[in-house]
């Protein structure tokens, strides 16, 4: 099993569909996915039955104490470079985020360097998203690139900020 | 070799062996005619990005010559922001990367309405000149995000925003 503490990452399954179109059409969850995409129950099921085919792409429900409290997304953006970006998002972050969110990440770098043998992450957050900001910056995600009205959100361009974590950077926070 | 005139054009059948060449120089490339066939020729329903051959007009000369490629990538089209990618083939003067990004450029502000334009390179150093005087704004550095040779490198990021770019015409 995948997990740090009371958290515990796993693979999509056909129960978490609902949440996953829930996630999907949430406009609360857009800013922290960076995209817009509404989904469906159909889409959603026929993803699920076919995320293990790509070798590059695993896709996790999070899970605090046998509840579904968000998804992770880790994409390889390089194999030779051994590089992947991360993708994080909590449905209710205001109460997950202080009580998980170090839990979550520990679980998620351990498997991403550990397992994965990557030798760099990288996330992009949105600048005013001072909750994930300061998540990242505590384990040591430094930013890297400002990303200039990268983002278009509430009528205006927003700034994105990449930042990026290397294998040697990584130390369990406790 | 001067060229009279650069102009973005369709990436033909015949191309392809060039752009072969070309994208299978980079590190662990392995791409077959068929799948640039299918990527670059036969493009129903793409949407998401743009694929041109760099045709110059030789001053002096007749007909048009291959000079290399022009890639406008992962497009997102709310936040109308896409990644460009050039290629030059053959031996094209580095005076002329200026003329060749801004033909690109006017491509993806003027034709296609994006509102910001990035490129990412490794190495930018006989290019830096042409994204200067264009406006390119060096946003920063992925630490160690390419390999290449035995060592990874930095990968900086340089971007460009339609005012930047209007303003600076």
């Amino acid at each position: 099993m995948i997990g740090y503490k009371d958290v515990s990452l796993h693979p999509v399954e056909k129960e978490h569909v609902s949440f996953l179109v829930k996630c999907g059409n949430s406009k609360g969850l857009w800013k922290q996915r960076l995209d817009k995409k509404r989904t469906c129950l159909s889409e959603q099921t026929e993803f699920v039955e076919t995320s293990g085919e790509s070798p590059d792409h695993f896709l996790f429900v999070v899970e605090r104490e046998k509840t579904t409290i968000g998804v992770c997304e880790i994409k390889v953006a390089d194999r030779i470079s051994r590089s992947c970006r991360l993708h994080l998002y909590f449905e209710d972050r205001a109460e997950t985020v202080p009580h998980s969110g170090e839990s979550t990440l520990n679980a998620i770098l351990m498997y991403v360097f550990d397992t994965l043998g990557m030798h760099r992450v990288s996330v992009d957050v949105v600048i005013d998203d001072v909750v994930m900001v300061s998540l990242y910056k505590k384990f040591g995600f430094r930013q890297e690139v400002r990303k200039r009205q990268h983002y278009y959100s509430d009528g205006s361009y927003k700034t994105v900020i990449e930042m990026g974590f290397l294998e040697d950077e990584f130390e369990v926070v406790s | 070799m001067n060229y009279a005139k650069i102009d973005l054009m369709q990436i033909e059948r015949n191309d392809i062996p060039t752009l072969k060449h070309a994208l299978n120089r980079q590190p662990g490339a392995k791409f077959n005619t068929e799948t640039l066939n299918r990527e670059y020729t036969d493009r129903l329903g793409r949407h998401n990005d743009y694929g041109f051959a760099l045709r110059a007009l030789k001053e002096g000369g007749f007909g048009l010559i291959l000079i290399g490629f022009c890639f406008v990538e992962d497009i997102d089209w709310i936040s109308r922001h896409g990644m460009l990618k050039l290629i030059k083939v053959g031996h094209v003067p580095p005076d002329l990367d200026t003329v060749i990004m801004r033909k690109a450029a006017d491509f993806c502000f003027d034709e296609i309405n994006l509102n910001k334009i990035y490129c990412e390179t490794s190495n930018a150093g006989h290019l830096s000149s042409a994204l200067t005087e264009l406006g390119f704004v060096a946003e920063g550095s992925r630490r160690e995000a390419s390999f290449y040779k035995g060592k990874f490198y930095d990968v900086t990021v340089y971007g460009l925003l339609a005012q930047e770019y209007r303003a600076a015409k």
